[in-house]
């Protein structure tokens, strides 16, 4: 799998603003969950589940032999893919949504306006409470999360939300209140 | 069986080994033969094992209650959280009647850190005891403090989804405690703790019936 984003073959460079210009508000973590309502078009939902489709052939589950792909899309439309890679020592694990997760952060690309996971199974598969604290970090409440069902099958697919998988999150408000 | 867990599973008689049986949970798990099934009884080698699938969790008595706050506060003593500045103690019931205590311990490398929740749990499991009837944690803040998603994660393996889960303020007992928020799952108890279950906290968990989901 390329690490480079889907769609953005053609970027050669990278611009990063430094000094008292920096916008900061773009490089801090979202300060409040779910302040602004996000929604998805139905192209950016098709090539969501087409990135997460194409990402799970590029999992290593050899241990889990439970293949997941994720792929996440950026507000400037970076289509960012993520698969779950095994570990014999099974501690290292690590899921295709963090994968995508860190893949976008690391190379400076967030936030994100969608997220769609798509698991070995004729149903949809929720991620995993590591994943959602994971997302939680640098994605809002109301961000849509499309859980695909693994045959394809367009009526496996359920549309989410961060807020309603891990309400009343442990986050950087809480860890900021001034201790008693 | 998704959204049906045996939520007791324990040694009915001690044989004098120390075996738990909770190893066998994955097979029951995906049994469809035992999919109305509610209660076993079950002979591996020389011991007696029972196991139940109730509806719902047992609720705390006040005592059990109480005990167990206490023992999460005692608990959040041995915190070693220098980089947070964040401690957290909590404490879990086991239904053999024990309490387990659990700090967090940080580390240099932020990514070794454990929290309380978590501590408790390998704590418990490690040493045999797989079955729960609640959790309490605490932290310093004057408010109840939610279980970050690894801890849900981790706790979803052992706890019942409808075990009780306090989340005790650092203030404990309150006098007058926050007004209830409806956006917050659960419900606000005596002293400002706020009651709550996995269910709540983990909705549409990841867990072990997902993984054994026959594959398209």
């Amino acid at each position: 799998m390329s690490c480079k984003a889907a769609g953005a073959d053609d970027v050669t460079h990278v611009i990063f603003f430094v000094g008292p210009c920096c916008p900061l508000s773009e490089l801090s973590p979202p300060k409040k969950m779910g302040t602004q309502a996000t929604t998805l078009s139905s192209e950016d939902k098709k090539k969501l589940i087409q990135g997460a489709f194409e990402a799970k052939q590029a999992a290593y589950s050899i241990y889990s032999k439970f293949p997941v792909g994720a792929c996440l899309l950026a507000v400037d439309g970076t289509l960012i893919k993520g698969a779950s890679i095994d570990n014999a020592s099974y501690g290292a694990n690590i899921c295709a949504e963090q994968t995508a997760i860190v893949k976008a952060v690391s190379d400076g690309v967030r936030p994100f306006t969608g997220l769609a996971v798509v698991g070995p199974v004729s149903s949809p598969i929720s991620p995993c409470g590591i994943c959602r604290q994971v997302l939680r970090e640098f994605c809002s409440a109301d961000m849509p999360i499309i859980l695909v069902a693994g045959n394809s099958d367009p009526s496996g697919v359920r549309e989410t939300t961060l807020g309603q998988l891990l309400p009343d999150s442990f986050g950087l408000d809480q860890l900021g209140v001034s201790s008693s | 069986m998704s959204g049906r867990r045996w939520s007791q599973l324990d040694r009915f008689m001690t044989g004098g080994r120390t075996t738990p049986a909770s190893y066998l949970l994955p097979k029951f798990h995906t049994s469809r033969t035992l999919s109305k099934v509610n209660f076993l009884v079950f002979v591996l080698g020389e011991q007696i094992y029972w196991a139940s699938m109730g509806t719902r969790a047992r609720q705390l008595s006040d005592e059990e209650r109480k005990n167990l706050i206490e023992t999460a506060f005692d608990a959040k003593k041995g915190s070693y959280s220098p980089y947070s500045k964040f401690p957290v103690g909590a404490a879990l019931l086991a239904i053999d009647g024990t309490y387990i205590t659990g700090a967090n311990i940080e580390n240099a490398s932020y990514g070794g850190t454990i929290c309380a929740e978590r501590t408790a749990i390998v704590k418990a499991v490690s040493e045999g005891r797989r079955s729960f009837l609640g959790l309490a944690v605490v932290t310093d803040v004057p408010s109840p403090i939610s279980p970050c998603g690894l801890c849900r994660q981790v706790l979803r393996e052992f706890l019942p989804l409808d075990a009780p889960i306090l989340l005790v303020p650092g203030d404990y007992p309150q006098s007058e405690p926050s007004m209830e928020d409806e956006k917050k799952p659960g419900k606000v108890t005596e002293g400002g703790v706020r009651e709550t279950t996995l269910e709540e906290l983990l909705p549409d968990s990841f867990g072990p019936e997902e993984l054994e989901l026959p594959k398209v």
